[in-house]
């Protein structure tokens, strides 16, 4: 069963679940990714994961924004809005997209600059085509533990969405020394490829320093809005507006703040809302 | 068959395709640059070798990714969002009809292209051309020079010999990703097919392609690191003809060093 109506996506809303995360203290930088996973508030802070460095497939996890599968049919985002407690704070802040976390994992040695061996578990099926074949399924390395000094280029050998093994993705932005717990590296994929089925490897090029925890990190894009600077003011989006992307069973949602300038992260009300048949 | 009510957009919604491209080289404020190369999510095209008479394309690795619908239905855009992360300037959502390459760089009479026949995509989904446009891309940084680029095409009623010139002026050293367009002839409103081009002086070096492209959408990115977005209703809802091969363009107001993000989505029926 679908939702294929308007009538359908108001029938089968349920109710709003309103994430409300403290200003965190994370000194950003110009054009970086940032996760408020394990910041305090509503959901509570994410404690970092421990599976092991080949990783686990998610179905849920403590800090992610509340999901629960459908009594029957399907889930869809019907609703995504968010707003901030300070002006001055927000500014740094520019978009906040939504992600279904699908594998993460742990025991990455930030000092090692040859390879380390991954091969991840298999992800659960919730790429964009609802499989496991990973098509629309991104990677990046998350900081849980503010890391030392070292700024290294991240480099993971892959598994391609059409089961291409040897393939080389290096990441998008540099990173940067000493970044704070929250920050996210994503990945850029080799010439061609739209996604990622499994991770055999990583290599950092230079040492992270003597600090720090991180993971990698396997996740969809859901949906992306823009975040206005005014507290004042609501960033809001529709059904219709966001063209009703499907959530899969299990989702395991989080949100990623695209950041403009230095400043810390606003975690003020942030709002999803479901639609189920 | 046609998607002709909201409940049709609702039914056919596609899963958001995400794209997320650092812009590499040196930009330059007003002048075009395309993604296509760049490292980034989907990972990056390799520049085409088709030889200078082109090829029709439906599909190429790079591209940001199309399903074509079950047999009988249409795809229309749905959902555009994107953002510039560092500066100001505009987005814009094509699909690539046409490419060449073996064009000589340093070359300064006329060289015969005579391109194969675009694929049924333009405006109306037919060949014959109305809304293609055209664009000089840049795959591999020029050398010295600043050549007007003359192209000598035939346009979307049929019409032969007629002439287009790049609307901004070439520069020397164009990075990789430099995207010039075409201006048409007076009162002309597309492109059948390309003739000849001619560069009015030496570019040295670089590899350069011809493209045949339709502008599906445009998003202003307003801020550094705002997104915009158009949806089903907003962005007017143009149609996305089987074997689109979507990708972009983006014409920055700054030389600062950006990247592009955001995602598309398609509904079909």
């Amino acid at each position: 069963m679908a939702i294929t109506t308007l009538a359908g996506v108001e029938l089968g809303l349920t109710a709003p679940i309103i994430a409300t995360k403290g200003t965190s203290n994370q000194a950003n930088s110009t054009s970086q990714w940032l996760t408020s996973f394990y910041s305090v508030g509503f959901p509570p802070a994410a404690t970092a994961p421990t599976p092991g460095v080949s990783g686990t497939a998610l179905t849920s996890y403590t800090g992610q924004i509340p999901f629960t599968n459908p009594a029957s049919g399907n889930t869809y985002l019907a609703g995504f809005r968010k707003s901030f407690f300070s002006d001055t704070v927000s500014a740094s802040q520019r978009t906040t997209m939504l992600v279904d976390r699908l594998w993460h994992n742990s025991g990455l040695d930030r000092t090692l600059t040859t390879a380390q061996t991954v091969n991840s578990v298999a992800w659960p099926a919730r790429d964009i085509n609802g499989s496991t074949n990973g098509q629309g399924v991104y990677l990046a390395v998350e900081i849980s533990t503010a890391m030392g000094t070292g700024a290294p280029t991240i480099t993971v050998s892959y598994t391609n969405s059409a089961g291409t093994a040897g393939r080389t993705g290096v990441g998008i932005l540099s990173t940067r020394a000493s970044a704070p717990s929250g920050h996210w590296f994503p990945i850029g994929l080799q010439a061609g490829d739209t996604g990622v089925q499994s991770v055999q490897s990583v290599t950092f090029s230079v040492s992270w320093g003597t600090a720090g925890v991180l993971h990698l990190v396997a996740y969809r894009p859901v949906a992306m809005i823009n975040t206005t600077s005014m507290p004042a003011n609501y960033s809001a989006d529709d059904a219709l507006t966001l063209a009703v992307p499907q959530l899969w069973n299990d989702t395991v949602l989080q949100t990623v703040c695209v950041t403009a300038n230095n400043g810390s992260v606003d975690g003020g009300p942030l709002l999803v809302q479901y639609t189920q048949g | 068959m046609a998607i002709t009510t909201l409940d049709g957009v609702i039914a056919g919604a596609e899963p958001p395709q995400f794209f997320y491209k650092a812009l590499s080289g040196t930009l330059v404020a007003g002048r075009p640059y395309t993604p296509f190369y760049a490292a980034g999510i989907p990972g990056a095209a390799v520049a085409p070798t088709p030889g200078i008479s082109g090829v029709a394309l439906t599909s190429y690795a790079g591209q940001i990714p199309f399903t074509n619908p079950t047999a009988g239905a249409s795809s229309y855009l749905a959902r555009f969002v994107g953002l510039s992360s560092a500066q100001t300037g505009q987005l814009i959502l094509c699909d690539r009809l046409w490419h060449n390459s073996g064009i000589n760089v340093t070359l300064t009479t006329a060289q015969t292209i005579n391109s194969v026949a675009f694929p049924a995509r333009d405006q109306n989904g037919s060949t014959n051309g109305a809304g293609v446009l055209l664009g000089l891309e840049v795959s591999s940084a020029t050398g010295a020079g600043t050549p007007t680029i003359t192209v000598g095409y035939t346009n979307s009623a049929g019409t032969g010999s007629r002439t287009g010139q790049n609307i901004i002026a070439t520069n020397s050293t164009s990075a990789a990703g430099t995207f010039y367009p075409i201006g048409l002839q007076q009162s002309d409103d597309g492109v059948q097919s390309i003739q000849s081009v001619t560069l009015s002086a030496t570019w040295t070096s670089g590899t350069v392609h011809l493209v045949a492209y339709r502008i599906l959408s445009i998003l202003p990115c307003g801020a550094a690191g705002i997104s915009s977005a158009v949806d089903v209703v907003t962005g007017g809802m143009p149609q996305l003809f089987d074997n689109t091969v979507p990708f972009l363009v983006f014409t920055p107001t700054t030389t600062t060093s950006t990247s592009v993000q955001g995602s598309i989505t398609v509904t079909q029926g």
